[in-house]
């Protein structure tokens, strides 16, 4: 389906191209004609005003030097052709860097403006030859205000009724004012028609050129939109998975204290209750059944802590707390290419199970967080403790977040501190900060 | 998919610079060739001119001093050619230099057409000299008579040297006035003297009825105003003083010599059969008709000489003062070159020098105009005659001139000017207030 869309799309790009191309060929080539037309007419009548002895009363009537009817032809055609060599650079250097192209853009002006003198002003249409270009050149922002202010300031230059004077500019009138009032009128509307004609060519050109970059934009535009609604998908897929993962750790964890603790605890019922009845009967017997009671106790405690161990994290199951972090730190800042800074002030770093389990937890959806929310590309992460507080802190260095919305990650956190005691504090105007507080029982024996 | 479409510009615009580079070259190619051919050869220097006299006088051999005068500077720069088109007759030289101003050939120094120095200097046909004359050292502008030198001058900006000038003098008869017993006027009169010796030749010498001898001849309103040390416009052409009271003299004055001629219109007939008294002529006029041959063409049945301009009573006896320029094409390649040939011409002794033997204008040269030489000239001009001209009196005159404004609007100014002042010669309009109205008018005209 998209490979047939490209096909077309192909297909179009190309005659549309193939279009521009001969509209193109066709505004240079009317061009050179008005251009040779307008001079040539200028150069003729000059001779004709000699041939009818009547130069005085022109050069009366104009009040200004024409230039020599050689130079008219030469310097119009000349420029005409280097307006063109440097229009067609233009279109063979799209590539190169700004400087080029503006010094390209200061050159085909340059010409402009020669061939619109040399013509005296007579004939403005490759004002409109030099703003296609342009056009077809800039690549939006400053530039436009740059085009805006060439054309504008080219317009004004080219102008007779405004500047023409100045310049010492004979006007076409003048010229064509010694022929007959037929081949005047003749003249007259050939100049229009060529103006017209230019300008006919120009709007077409410019209307292709706009309407391929529009359809540029839409393409992309579509693309854009076809590629967030997958997006969206799965980040739906994402939270479903989180959701069944969740159900069935609470499923397992239920069906594990089912098994382990339910299994001893009904044994621990019911052994007492033998032993209430046994008491009065036989101490002897009860106090069998009590060291037997013991011994299931016992047996759940190991039950239950291997199910717990089920439940650690793999690395901490292997290694030491520190070592596992370092790790972890090293493959997510491998992973996400993000800088990851720890600085750990406790030594050694060795606390109960339970306890590295949060601290291993905490660290980890924190630096998580930051990088899948914050985009951060700086964490800093510090641990040190004071009296019985041990004090985590996650910095990061990311996007940050003005308004906090409790997330399935950050309620996890809080959770697993509030059974240690512990607390979690957080906010996220300059980046993210995470102050995680945990107290530790120093040294506390605990049976292992 | 896209690289595909490209192919069909890319090629498109690599065949564009290609093509369009060969032209270019091409084209060069050729201009380049163009160009060198003419290298090799001598520099050739072009120069402008008119056939015959800028005054409108007979005159045998108008290329005399020009031939003279590119001899002595080729000679000086060795592998320069000077040229000229001779034989271009004086009212068709404004066109000829118009027509090689639109076929790009005009010469690199050239004549200015009378009254045209605005128009070639507003349309930069012509060289602001201001450059070339602080260049060199070896040009002071103080060599020149200020109103010939500034007659070139438009706006601060020097855009022509002047080559020769001619002022108007107060032609005398002689045989008239020594039949009635009157002293040849000295160069202090003034013009009561002017008006009571025109009151005492005024009468009917035939007892006919009919007035037969007259004052003057062709005094005008601007003689008047002129001499009484007014001048008609502002330097720069912006502002008239037809409202000064001395205007109005001089208007008064005009009117009480017109009615001591009791209607009567004295013709330039009356003046040649040596029936009038004075007449103010161009000193091209004194130059052309004193000498053989041309004297006994014109003015032969009476003695007759030159005076200055009789003074009014709020200044001395100014005229005046008509001026040949010459200027530098603004497009020359040799601009140095061209103004050694124009110094030449315009600034150097020798060539000036010629000008009194060969012309019929004055030297502008200060210096030329006041050496005994050109006293000793005229003189031998006058055979066997006496009493010519005091050429200190020419010296004054020339100093005392006033340069004819250049502007673009005199002549149309002075053509209002002259119809609202005859109406109010012939009374058809009050003096004081038809002044005004009309120095209103032109000013308005002038700020066009």
């Amino acid at each position: 389906m998209a490979g047939s869309d490209n096909k077309n799309g192909g297909v179009y790009l190309l005659s549309r191209e193939n279009v521009i191309t001969k509209l193109q060929i066709g505004i240079y080539l009317l061009n050179f004609v008005a251009v040779c037309l307008v001079a040539g007419i200028m150069t003729y009548s000059l001779r004709e005003i000699v041939e009818v002895m009547d130069a005085r009363n022109f050069l009366k009537a104009v009040q200004v030097r024409p230039w020599r009817p050689g130079t008219i032809l030469f310097t119009s055609v000349t420029c005409y052709l280097m307006l063109m060599v440097l229009s067609g650079i233009s279109q063979l250097w799209e590539g190169r860097g700004k400087w080029v192209r503006s010094m390209i853009m200061v050159g085909e002006i340059g010409f402009c403006i020669g061939t619109t003198f040399a013509l005296n002003m007579n004939y403005d249409g490759l004002v409109l030859l030099v703003v296609a270009d342009m056009i077809r050149g800039q690549k939006g922002g400053k530039q436009k205000l740059i085009l805006l202010l060439a054309v504008t300031g080219l317009y004004t230059i080219t102008d007779y009724n405004l500047l023409g004077r100045y310049f010492g500019m004979v006007p076409w009138d003048s010229f064509i004012s010694y022929f007959s009032v037929s081949t005047q009128a003749l003249l007259r509307g050939t100049r229009s028609i060529f103006v017209s004609m230019n300008l006919v060519l120009f709007i077409l050109y410019m209307v292709l050129l706009i309407q391929g970059e529009h359809r540029e934009k839409e393409r992309i535009r579509f693309l854009n939109a076809q590629l967030e609604s997958a997006n969206l998908k799965l980040k739906a897929y994402a939270a479903e998975a989180e959701k069944n993962a969740e159900t069935r750790e609470r499923n397992r964890l239920a069906r594990e204290i089912h098994d382990t603790l339910g299994h001893v605890l009904t044994g621990i019922i019911a052994g007492i209750d033998a032993c209430i009845t046994l008491i009065d009967i036989s101490p002897e017997e009860t106090r069998k059944r009590l060291v037997k009671i013991g011994d299931v106790t016992r047996q759940g405690i190991t039950d239950v802590r291997r199910s717990v161990s089920k439940l650690r994290p793999d690395v901490l199951e292997k290694m030491e707390l520190e070592k596992a972090l370092t790790q972890m730190l090293d493959d997510l800042s491998h992973n996400a290419k993000a800088e990851i800074g720890f600085d750990n002030q406790v030594h050694p770093l060795k606390f109960h199970e339970d306890e590295e389990d949060v601290v291993y937890r905490v660290i980890q959806e924190a630096t998580t967080n930051s990088i899948r929310h914050g985009h951060a590309e700086k964490i800093h992460i510090s641990i040190h403790k004071k009296d019985q507080w041990l004090t985590i802190t996650v910095k990061d260095y990311g996007k940050g977040c003005e308004i906090i919305e409790k997330g399935f990650g950050l309620r996890h956190m809080e959770e697993r501190l509030k059974i240690l005691g512990g607390s979690l504090e957080y906010e996220g105007h300059d980046g993210f900060l995470i102050t995680a507080k945990i107290p530790i029982r120093w040294g506390e024996e605990y049976d292992s | 998919m896209k690289k595909e479409g490209k192919i069909g510009r890319k090629p498109f615009a690599a065949r564009l610079v290609l093509g369009a580079a060969v032209s270019v070259l091409l084209l060069l190619g050729v201009a380049i060739n163009c160009r060198t051919k003419q290298a090799g050869e001598d520099q050739v220097l072009r120069f402008g001119m008119f056939a015959g006299s800028y005054w409108d006088v007979p005159n045998g051999n108008c290329y005399q001093i020009i031939d003279d005068a590119i001899m002595r500077f080729e000679a000086a720069h060795p592998g320069v050619k000077v040229e000229y088109v001779s034989g271009i007759l004086k009212e068709d030289y404004s066109e000829w230099l118009s027509e090689q101003v639109l076929l790009g050939k005009e010469p690199d120094v050239f004549m200015i057409p009378a009254g045209e120095l605005d128009m070639l200097a507003s349309s930069r046909i012509i060289k602001n000299l201001n450059s070339l004359i602080e260049r060199d050292k070896n040009f002071s502008k103080e060599s020149y008579y200020q109103a010939a030198y500034h007659y070139g001058n438009i706006k601060q900006k020097q855009f022509a040297l002047p080559y020769e000038s001619v002022t108007t003098l107060m032609f005398v008869n002689k045989t008239l006035l020594q039949k009635e017993g009157i002293a040849m006027p000295g160069s202090g009169w003034n013009w009561d003297d002017f008006l009571s010796i025109c009151r005492q030749v005024t009468k009917d010498i035939d007892h006919n009825g009919i007035t037969d001898q007259f004052g003057y001849y062709g005094y005008s309103w601007q003689d008047a105003a002129y001499s009484n040390g007014l001048s008609l416009f502002s330097e720069d052409g912006t502002t008239s003083f037809f409202g000064d009271e001395r205007m109005e003299a001089a208007l008064k004055y005009v009117k009480e010599l017109e009615e001591i001629n009791q209607g009567y219109t004295v013709t330039s007939k009356d003046f040649d059969k040596g029936k009038v008294a004075f007449r103010p002529l161009a000193f091209s006029e004194y130059r052309t008709y004193k000498p053989y041959p041309w004297r006994i063409k014109k003015y032969s049945d009476f003695e007759w000489d030159c005076v200055k301009m009789p003074s009014g009573p709020a200044g001395g006896s100014r005229t005046e003062l008509n001026t040949l320029l010459m200027g530098i094409s603004s497009r020359t390649g040799q601009g140095d070159l061209a103004w050694e040939f124009m110094k030449t011409l315009c600034y150097e002794e020798d060539t000036q020098r010629e000008l009194l033997e060969q012309s019929q204008g004055m030297p502008v040269i200060r210096k030329v105009t006041e050496s005994p030489q050109l006293q000793a000239l005229l003189n031998n001009d006058t055979p066997g005659r006496s009493g010519t001209v005091d050429m200190n009196i020419i010296g004054q005159v020339m100093d005392e001139a006033v340069e004819t404004p250049n502007f673009r609007l005199y002549p149309a100014a002075m053509v209002m000017a002259d119809g609202e002042i005859s109406r109010i010669l012939k009374g058809e309009a009050s003096m004081d207030s038809g002044l005004l109205k009309l120095q209103r008018e032109i000013n308005g005209l002038l700020k066009q």
